[in-house]
């Protein structure tokens, strides 16, 4: 399906966390045309709202409804935040390619802080389609940790893991990584992702990172969510130092990127 | 003609409405959205004879009412525009500008060259990115400018337009020089430039520091800009800075473009300049006027009474 925006409604806005907040908003022809690793644009034109929309990854849908997941941290997300059900929104989307489709064996999903919403339908997905998931969802501590039983539900195997020993084991999400692993899916703070790039790098088992980054338009226009090339296209010269994670992304290769 | 359709610079357009360079690429990823054959015309992303890189970190950041980018005019060079993205833009019924960049007289020329011979609409000089490091050099230099202007304007015959910077004491002079270079039209203005500073490490958030301020923010600065120069000089302009409405396009032809580019409003909505260009005649009528022709430089009469009425006093 082509890209397209359209108004929505705040149907729930529920406080998973503190400075947590999940939005489910009512939105059918997304929930139908979103793949799994996709996200949306989320743009408010209430009095005060930021200028830009704001890049978001879904993460449930229902036959009509989609929901994000986020942390409040700046003026952007606060606002969001203070969205009242039956407020409206205009989403763009759906934006991003899609995950690709994992390698046959287990896959790994590995989620940290407010990275792991990208991840659960992915995991339902992969569910269906008959792979053995085990999911590792990271937080600095307890209070930190999103969507536990939600995963829990979704995959085989769900592990969880803070910095500070709160729950779970005492480790960071990349550590537990093992070598039943035949594919990973990672999202989180960057020095997760380096962590889990660390980890594949001598192994040939493919790792896919979705990143995050500050992005005006979701579309590939404005060039401001760019992330460099590790292995830059020769024929492009200087151009190809840099890759749209909007465009090319959000999902990248461990390989493809230097974080 | 259509009541729509007007010419800048020699340049004529199906309607007044452009898309600004830098917010559009090549059309490429708006082409799904829309046809871009609706469009007055299509400033380009920036073009050197090189390819560039852009700037490494962050390169946008939010403002109240806009955003500041330091992308650093990021494009994949001259070759990639002729072999690649000219073929392709040139299916489309629309005036292709091409913005063309470079660190030096030598590069610009060639670029402008080179176009030329490819048959695009336009070309416009970017003396006034904010985000290189010698990208305000043409733009805040007078002479370097007359320079660069005159230089270009012997290898070219298409429409010239120069797009001036805000970042200077005031348009007159850099407008001057340009259009007794032989420019045909200026466009006003680029982006405005400005910092933002992260609350957590109190450190600059753009990885260039400095970048450009563009979207509604801009656009009192902008009108400023359009109707000094309206004032002053019988030179055609393209207003941009900040246009995100049909009345927001008006008040730029009244302030005396002739025609106008939309810019960081597509960001938001990649669909604004579309409304801008179905609303536009309803947004003329309602304030009066039957062409895009009688709106240009209504501001511009009583700007021009009250600069000779001081003069003489």
């Amino acid at each position: 399906m082509s890209v397209s925006q359209e108004t929505v409604r705040v149907l729930e806005r529920l406080t998973v966390a503190p400075g947590v907040c999940e939005l489910v908003l009512e939105a059918p022809s997304l929930a139908t045309a979103l793949r799994p690793g996709q996200f949306v644009m989320l743009l408010s034109e209430a009095a005060g709202a930021p200028y830009l929309a704001r890049p978001m990854s879904y993460f449930r849908r229902s036959t009509d409804t989609i929901s994000v997941l986020f942390k409040t941290t700046g003026s952007g997300t606060r606002h969001l935040a203070g969205l009242m059900p039956d407020s409206r929104l205009r989403v763009l989307g759906p934006l991003g390619r899609p995950y690709r489709d994992p390698a046959p064996g287990e896959v790994w999903l590995v989620g940290g802080g407010v990275g792991v919403p990208p991840l659960y339908d992915w995991a339902l997905t992969l569910r269906q389609s008959g792979h053995r998931v085990v999911a590792v969802i990271g937080a600095r501590t307890s209070a930190e940790l999103l969507a536990v039983e939600a995963f829990a539900q979704a995959v085989d195997e769900c592990l969880v893991t803070t910095n500070d020993g709160s729950a779970g084991r005492r480790a960071a999400a990349a550590d537990v990584l093992s070598d039943a692993a035949k594919t990973v899916y990672a999202c989180g703070p960057v020095g997760m992702l380096r962590a889990v790039q660390h980890w594949a790098s001598g192994r040939s088992v493919p790792t896919y990172l979705t990143l995050e980054a500050h992005m005006a338009c979701g579309f590939g226009a404005c060039l401001g969510c760019t992330v460099e090339a590790a292995h830059p296209d020769p024929t492009l010269g200087a151009y190809g130092r840099y890759l749209r994670v909007c465009q090319e992304g959000p999902t990248f290769l461990a390989e493809e990127v230097t974080l | 003609m259509s009541a729509q359709a007007v010419s800048v610079g020699g340049l004529s357009l199906k309607n007044p409405v452009l898309v600004a360079s830098g917010t559009f690429g090549y059309g490429r990823e708006f082409a799904p959205l829309f046809d871009l054959s609706r469009l007055g015309g299509i400033m380009v992303k920036g073009v050197s004879v090189t390819p560039w890189a852009g700037n490494a970190g962050v390169r946008v950041a939010e403002t109240e009412s806009g955003m500041l980018n330091a992308i650093g005019l990021q494009n994949p060079g001259l070759q990639h525009f002729l072999d690649v993205d000219w073929p392709w833009l040139r299916r489309f019924d629309t005036a292709v500008v091409v913005n063309v960049v470079g660190h030096s007289v030598a590069e610009y020329v060639a670029v402008t060259e080179a176009v030329t011979a490819a048959g695009v609409g336009a070309v416009e000089l970017n003396v006034s990115c904010p985000n290189i490091a010698d990208g305000l050099v043409f733009g805040t230099d007078e002479r370097a400018l007359f320079g660069l202007v005159s230089a270009v304007r012997k290898v070219t015959a298409l429409p010239l337009i120069v797009k001036l910077s805000p970042n200077t004491s005031g348009p007159l002079p850099y407008a001057r020089a340009a259009v007794e270079a032989g420019a045909d039209a200026l466009s006003l203005i680029n982006t405005v430039l400005g910092v933002a500073i992260d609350r957590n490490s109190g450190q600059t958030v753009l990885g260039n520091r400095t970048g450009g301020l563009s979207g509604p923010a801009i656009r009192p600065i902008a009108l400023r800009f359009v109707l000094e120069v309206a004032a002053a000089l019988p030179v055609d302009l393209i207003g941009m800075g900040g246009i995100a409405t049909a009345q927001d396009a008006v008040s730029f032809l009244q302030a005396g473009a002739g025609a106008v580019a939309v810019g960081t409003a597509l960001f938001r909505d990649p669909w604004t300049a579309l409304r801008i260009i179905d609303e536009l005649p309803a947004a003329l009528s309602t304030a009066g006027y039957q062409t895009v022709d009688e709106a240009v430089g209504r501001a511009v009469r009583q700007e021009r009474e009250r600069r000779d009425g001081r003069g003489r006093s």
